[in-house]
């Protein structure tokens, strides 16, 4: 396994490490203060104590001061996150500082009462008293001994200088005095103690001489004695000793040993507040420095991360969606960063996606664009006019031919279109339209040029959803065609008028032939032949009146005037009249709906229908009608039982002046077409009917 | 005032204040430093003044505290283009101890950490006495110096105690060096 080492990682061990060395040193310090003897504190552990408060505080001023300066200059840049350092800084700083100020104004209090408490405790008022008591007794020792000395000499001067020692040595047996020593000014000993091995140094001797003498002086050693000295003359001087009782001497080291423990620590006793108060600040500037150390740490571990995602914020909002946070951490804030990251990334992708389909779109656009661009060329250069309307009946665009065809100068506004005469017949015609319906009808139109026959379509347009949107209406200019169609019919018609009428003109012309030879002749029966010839002739000017009759009903049928009414009434009241001779199958349902029809007309279409059948039956058959609804329209059968319809004959069945009957005029069914025609219908052979002649007869609902 | 000009003064302050520091707490000096011969040696005679006059110091003897004064005295070769030289050095300790038995005081000499002398001394004024001077210490031998060159220094200070600034800043208290022209006879 390997372990990566970060400089954050190592940074942050050292720093630990560092402070544990440095809580141990503390620890250790302050046990070396609880465990050392009282004289001896304050004195290299006191030191120690003073280098490490002054180490921390620089140390701790040091780190305070740089995130002071560093969250100043953040704050005066205005940069992301100073506002948060400063707070969370100031946070740390009192968290750690207060706790520990007041800890440590608490302990200063605890050691100065509890110090002083103890210098005036009465153990230590013993001691004092005790000492007191050790200094008068040695006090009394050495009056007494400067007592003797002076008694002494004056005994001594009063003798000769050659007796002065036989008379020490009387009265040491006497006991008065306990040592002595009689000696002149070099030190030189002119009579001691006979037991007495020491002797007096320079300096006791000197004192001899001086102002005052050798007064109370004490010798430890051998034994403890109290010695006080004087000149005797100007050569000599005596020096007398007093031995301290053993008993009392033992005791008044051991006061006074204890009395200098207690002078020792007195005198130290500010060290010791200070030993003792450095302890506790050098504790509380620890904590005080681990708390900003931490507080430090942790702000730079918060902010770090704060304010990469600040600048990655900006990047992004700036457009820069590349940009990705650098920032490996495994807390809360490495999974923001990554959530971050991973975020952009998927923005970056969903733009890329996004300018890669506007492109697309661009693209499709641009070919729709060229696609509608040749469309509308290509509609603009078509023969024929196209209007698309919306669903309410505006206009919504024409072409050239449509204009053209309706008088609108291609700099007029489309929307003057309905204000146009031409327009008139066109609106009436989309105006009786049914939604669904497909219209187409000739119209006539009255333009600059004349009149035009113009075969208009209308068509709804669906959107996807099925609704209709609009209508496209196509106007097609078929004056020449109807012009074409118009001769053709009349040449047909002159055709077929010259046939027929020539048809009757032959038994007539025959008819006057034979009355005529008849009457030359003188024949007998030439009444019963002129009878029977007028007779002929009569017969065949009425064939011809009729036949004239047909004619100038076709030219002149009289306007549709459509209104609802029922189909199933106008199919009852116009078969009534061939039920008692003809067979009928009724299909009629009850709800049908009202269809908007000329009811002499479509009488007359029923009629001439069923009249067909009647006829092409003979005298037995049936006759089926049925009504029903399909595709918006309004779907009458009718179906007989006849021979029924040859293929050859089919498309030419509604083309005038077309008969299948000796004496037929051929106008029936083309009268039939152009009625359901002008009712927006339509008429054709049900191709599916195999049972004789059928017709599909369809009406606009 | 600009920002440049305040960070001078600043600074400035700074200076004076640090150095300031010494004048501000009077400490001890040499005083009646001699330099003689005895016999082929060089000897040095110096006292110091103001250290155990101080109330403290008087306060902490008699408190029975051992109290130290330390006496420096080197030899210095001044060599041209180099770092002086120490020859010789001797340290001297004064040590004293107040008995409160006995009402005497007992002052040791040690000469480089060697005991050298040991008396007891029955008044405060003796003992300063004794305590402060340092009478004919020999320092160098003539015999080892060179007598063409006369660039011998012989200089001295006296350390009295180690103290504490403001009860946290170690410092320590004694005198400056003090200098002398060594002259070969």
């Amino acid at each position: 396994m390997k372990i990566r080492f970060s400089s954050r990682n190592v940074k942050v061990s050292a720093a630990l490490v560092g402070l544990l060395i440095v809580s141990v040193f503390v620890l250790v310090i302050v046990r070396e203060q609880q465990n050392a003897s009282v004289a001896s504190a304050g004195s290299g552990s006191l030191t120690g104590l003073a280098v490490l408060n002054v180490l921390l505080m620089v140390v701790l001023f040091f780190v305070l001061f740089r995130e002071l300066v560093k969250g100043f200059l953040a704050w005066r840049r205005q940069r992301e996150g100073a506002r948060f350092r400063t707070r969370l800084l100031t946070t740390f700083v009192l968290l750690g500082l207060v706790p520990s100020l007041l800890l440590f104004i608490g302990a200063i209090i605890l050691i100065q009462s509890t110090v002083d408490r103890w210098f005036r405790s009465p153990v230590n008022s013993l001691t004092i008293a005790s000492q007191n008591l050790v200094d008068k007794s040695m006090d009394l020792l050495r009056t007494e001994s400067r007592r003797k000395v002076h008694a002494l000499a004056w005994q001594l001067k009063q003798v000769p200088v050659e007796m002065r020692p036989s008379l020490l040595k009387h009265l040491n047996e006497g006991g008065d005095i306990d040592v002595y020593y009689l000696v002149n000014r070099k030190g030189k000993i002119l009579a001691r103690t006979p037991d007495s091995t020491s002797k007096p140094d320079a300096y006791k001797v000197s004192k001899l001489f001086r102002p005052g003498g050798l007064v109370g002086w004490m010798d430890l050693a051998p034994k403890p004695t109290v010695l006080s000295g004087t000149s005797l003359d100007a050569e000599t001087g005596l020096i007398v000793g007093i031995y301290i009782p053993e008993d009392l001497f033992d005791k008044a080291r051991f006061i006074s040993a204890n009395y200098e423990a207690y002078l020792q620590i007195r005198n130290r006793e500010h060290i010791l507040k200070i030993s003792m108060i450095s302890s506790f600040l050098a504790l509380t500037l620890l904590i005080t420095f681990a708390s900003v150390w931490l507080g430090s740490h942790l702000l730079r571990e918060i902010n770090q991360p704060l304010q990469l995602l600040l600048e990655g914020t900006r990047e992004v909002s700036r457009g820069n969606l590349e940009h990705r946070i650098a920032y490996e951490a495994r807390d809360e804030f490495g999974l923001v960063v990554d959530s971050f990251n991973g975020m952009t990334s998927e923005v970056e992708m969903s733009r890329a996606e996004l300018e890669n389909r506007n492109r697309e779109l661009r693209s499709a656009t641009d070919f729709s664009e060229r696609r509608r661009r040749y469309i509308e060329t290509l509609v603009e250069t078509l023969n024929i006019g196209v209007i698309s309307m919306t669903a309410n009946g505006q206009v919504h665009t024409l072409n050239s031919k449509a204009r053209t065809l309706l008088g609108l100068h291609p700099d007029e506004a489309k929307k003057h279109l309905v204000s146009r005469p031409e327009w008139a017949p066109i609106a009436a015609l989309l105006a009786a339209k049914s939604e669904n319906s497909i219209i187409n009808r000739e119209v006539t139109l009255t333009t600059s040029r004349g009149y035009a026959t113009v075969s208009v379509t209308s068509r709804p347009l669906n959107d996807p959803t099925g609704e209709v949107s609009g209508f496209l209406v196509i106007l097609e200019d078929i004056s020449d065609l109807v012009r074409a169609q118009r001769s053709a019919a009349w040449q047909e018609a002159a055709r077929r008028m010259a046939h027929e009428i020539k048809n009757p003109l032959t038994p007539i012309r025959l008819s006057a032939q034979r009355i005529r030879k008849k009457a030359m002749d003188g024949a007998p029966d030439l009444e019963s032949a002129l009878v029977e010839g007028c007779t002929t002739i009569e017969r065949e000017v009425r064939t011809m009146l009729k036949m004239v009759d047909e004619f100038s009903r076709f030219a002149r049928l009289p306007e549709v005037r459509v209104r609802p009414a029922s189909l199933s009434d106008l199919i009852e009241s116009t078969i009534a009249p061939y039920r008692s001779t003809t067979d009928f199958e009724l299909d009629l349902p009850g709800d049908f709906p009202l269809v908007r029809i000329d009811t002499e007309q479509m009488g007359r279409v029923l009629k001439n229908l069923v009249e067909n059948s009647i006829q092409a039956m003979g005298k037995k058959g049936l006759i089926k009608i049925g009504l029903k609804v399909g595709d918006g329209h309004a779907l009458m059968s009718i179906r007989d039982t006849g021979p029924g319809i040859p293929e050859e004959n089919r498309s030419r069945l509604f083309v005038p002046y077309f008969s299948t009957k000796k004496r037929g005029t051929g106008l029936g069914l083309a009268i039939v077409a152009r009625i359901l025609q002008e009712h927006g219908g339509d008429i054709k052979v049900d191709e599916r009917y195999l049972g004789g002649a059928g017709f599909i007869v369809s009406l606009p609902l | 005032m600009d920002r440049s000009r305040r960070k001078v003064l600043l600074f400035v302050l700074l200076f004076v204040f640090t150095a300031a520091l010494p004048v501000l707490a009077r400490g001890p000096w040499v005083a009646g430093y001699s330099l003689g011969f005895s016999g082929n040696d060089i000897v040095v005679s110096f006292s110091v003044k103001g250290a155990l006059d101080r109330p403290d110091m008087k306060e902490a003897i008699l408190s029975t505290r051992p109290v130290k004064l330390t006496f420096y005295t080197q030899v210095i070769k001044h060599r041209a283009l180099w770092k002086n030289k120490v020859i010789a050095e001797k340290v001297v300790k004064h040590i004293v101890r107040y008995d409160t038995l006995t009402k005497q005081y007992k002052v040791q000499t040690l000469v480089d950490d060697v005991l050298s002398e040991e008396r007891t001394l029955a008044t405060w004024d003796e003992m300063v006495g004794y305590m402060v001077s340092i009478a004919d210490l020999k320092v160098v031998s003539v015999a080892d110096l060179v007598p063409s060159e006369n660039s011998y220094t012989v200089r001295v200070k006296v350390h009295v105690l180690s103290n504490l600034v403001l009860w946290i800043i170690p410092w320590s208290v004694e005198t400056p060096w003090v200098e002398k022209k060594l002259v070969t006879p």
